[in-house]
């Protein structure tokens, strides 16, 4: 018994030696949690895999906003060529903002799942105020990810209607590697609508080659015919 | 110390020979078959997700090949009586300790390596590129089931009960990955009587989630990890080494 409160001790002492290097736990750290997926994410927190939650986070949101809406026709991501001016996809989709946030809570560096729901929000169904309130609460995460900045000149130039700024801004971040392929299939589009066809077609083979979202690639598949289908 | 390795390889030679690395290959169906699965739902973010979910369950198979190991290996042979024959020849009970612990831990390590091996090929054939991010990970994964089963081994000798050690041992494994958290709630907390069990467990339970590296993609404080962890190990070995020599078989 003696033993056992001397090993009891030693370890007090390593712990607090350990917490003095680590300093004052942060309110970041601390756990909190929506209603809906609440058991799952805790349970994957008690394993260590908070990454994992966010993952999980982020699968939910792209079966969510890829289910169709009850009894609303939805286009997201693939615009209609006789029809260019009519971009915004269908639907309502309230939750997004919401469950993107939830992921930043889990992760506050996933930017994918931000930049994701931003998009969709701002681009596809043309909701710029909630995309912003998001990209804000991105970057009060996050302050050194300079995409949500970039996101933000975006948005604001779409409210105006300048499609011109909106590629513009965003044509430095279509680069990066956790760019969405909505985002780089919004640009090809708004591209095509500037009359700038080799970007767009540029973009949309950019598209096909590289992105995993078979919806995407079918997408660009079909403009990239009817581009080429125009000359 | 040359007893207790010849203790080790014979404990590693028993797990080759108990087929202990099935659980590596059954490791690699799985990951397999979560890649056709995350390849459609998790779209431009499947290498990610393959990454997370790969390392987060060469953990886990780990936890539960150290945890058995950990927690049947002595107590089985001491039902068996098996143990007097390494005790009936000039070996220390803290040898015996320590050979079988580092032939569980050395058995782990590599099975833990041959799945990560699997894991990487999966991910660099998905066109992942190289960081060294994923080696501080996979230490770090090691570290945890290296102190989860110091603590089992002194569990399964204190409680002599496979089952009371592995499940006290999973408890433990969970909590420990809740220290910012219970450290956050016993800071904040309104109850003087709630927040000093609170600290309690926070000052005695491993801290996991300093060796969490799996969730923070940053170089680790190696010294600090090492340290951390030898020195818990060491305490939780040096008082099973204490209830070994007191017991009579």
């Amino acid at each position: 018994m003696r033993e056992l409160g001397l090993a009891l001790l030693l370890c007090a002492g390593l712990n607090a030696g350990v917490y003095s290097l680590q300093g004052a736990p942060s309110v970041s750290s601390a756990l909190r949690l929506r209603e809906d997926g609440a058991v799952e994410t805790a349970a994957l927190f008690g394993l260590g895999m908070r990454r994992l939650a966010a993952d999980l986070g982020l699968v939910r949101l792209l079966v969510y906003y890829g289910t169709d809406e009850a009894g609303v026709d939805e286009r997201h991501g693939a615009p209609d060529m006789s029809q260019p001016q009519l971009y915004e996809g269908g639907g309502h989709y309230p939750e997004l903002g919401p469950r993107a946030r939830l992921i930043l809570d889990i992760d506050p560096t996933f930017s994918y799942a931000a930049l994701y729901a931003a998009g969709a929000l701002a681009f596809n169904l043309n909701r710029p105020d909630e995309a912003l309130e998001l990209l804000k609460y991105a970057l009060g995460r996050d302050p050194r990810n300079l995409q949500y900045a970039v996101y933000v000149g975006a948005i604001g130039f779409q409210r105006h209607g300048d499609a011109a700024n909106v590629v513009r801004v965003l044509e430095p971040v279509l680069a990066f590697p956790d760019c969405p392929t909505m985002i780089k299939n919004v640009a090809a589009f708004l591209y095509l609508r500037l009359g700038r066809k080799e970007k767009s077609a540029a973009l949309y083979r950019e598209i096909l080659a590289t992105s995993r979202d078979e919806s995407y690639r079918r997408v660009a598949r079909r403009m990239l015919d009817e581009l080429a289908a125009r000359h | 110390m040359r007893k207790a390795a010849i203790l080790a390889w014979n404990s590693w030679q028993e797990n080759l020979r108990g087929r202990y690395f099935t659980l590596a290959f059954f490791f690699g169906l799985v990951v397999l078959y979560m890649s056709v699965i995350l390849g459609v739902l998790a779209a431009d973010q499947e290498v990610r997700v393959l990454l997370d979910f790969g390392l987060g369950f060469i953990e886990l198979m780990g936890l539960a090949g150290a945890l058995y190991g950990a927690t049947t290996t002595i107590l089985r042979e001491m039902e068996t009586k098996t143990i007097y024959l390494i005790l009936s020849r000039p070996v220390t009970r803290g040898e015996y300790l320590v050979g079988r612990f580092a032939g569980t831990m050395l058995s782990v390590l590599v099975s833990m390596l041959a799945m990560a091996a699997m894991h990487l090929a999966l991910l660099f054939f998905k066109g992942w590129s190289w960081q060294a991010w994923y080696f501080w990970a996979f230490l770090g994964a090691f570290l945890k089931v290296f102190v989860t089963a110091a603590l089992a081994t002194f569990l399964a000798i204190f409680s002599s009960s496979v089952l009371t050690a592995l499940t006290i041992s999973a408890i433990l494994w969970t909590l420990g990955h809740f220290v910012g958290e219970i450290r956050f709630m016993s800071a904040w907390g309104s109850s003087k009587a709630a927040s000093v069990p609170l600290t309690a467990a926070a000052y005695l339970m491993p801290n996991l989630e300093l060796l969490n590296a799996r969730d923070r993609l940053s170089a680790p404080p190696l010294g600090l990890w090492l340290g951390y962890c030898a020195a818990y190990a060491a305490v939780w070995l040096a008082l099973a080494r204490q209830l070994l020599r007191r017991k009579e078989f």
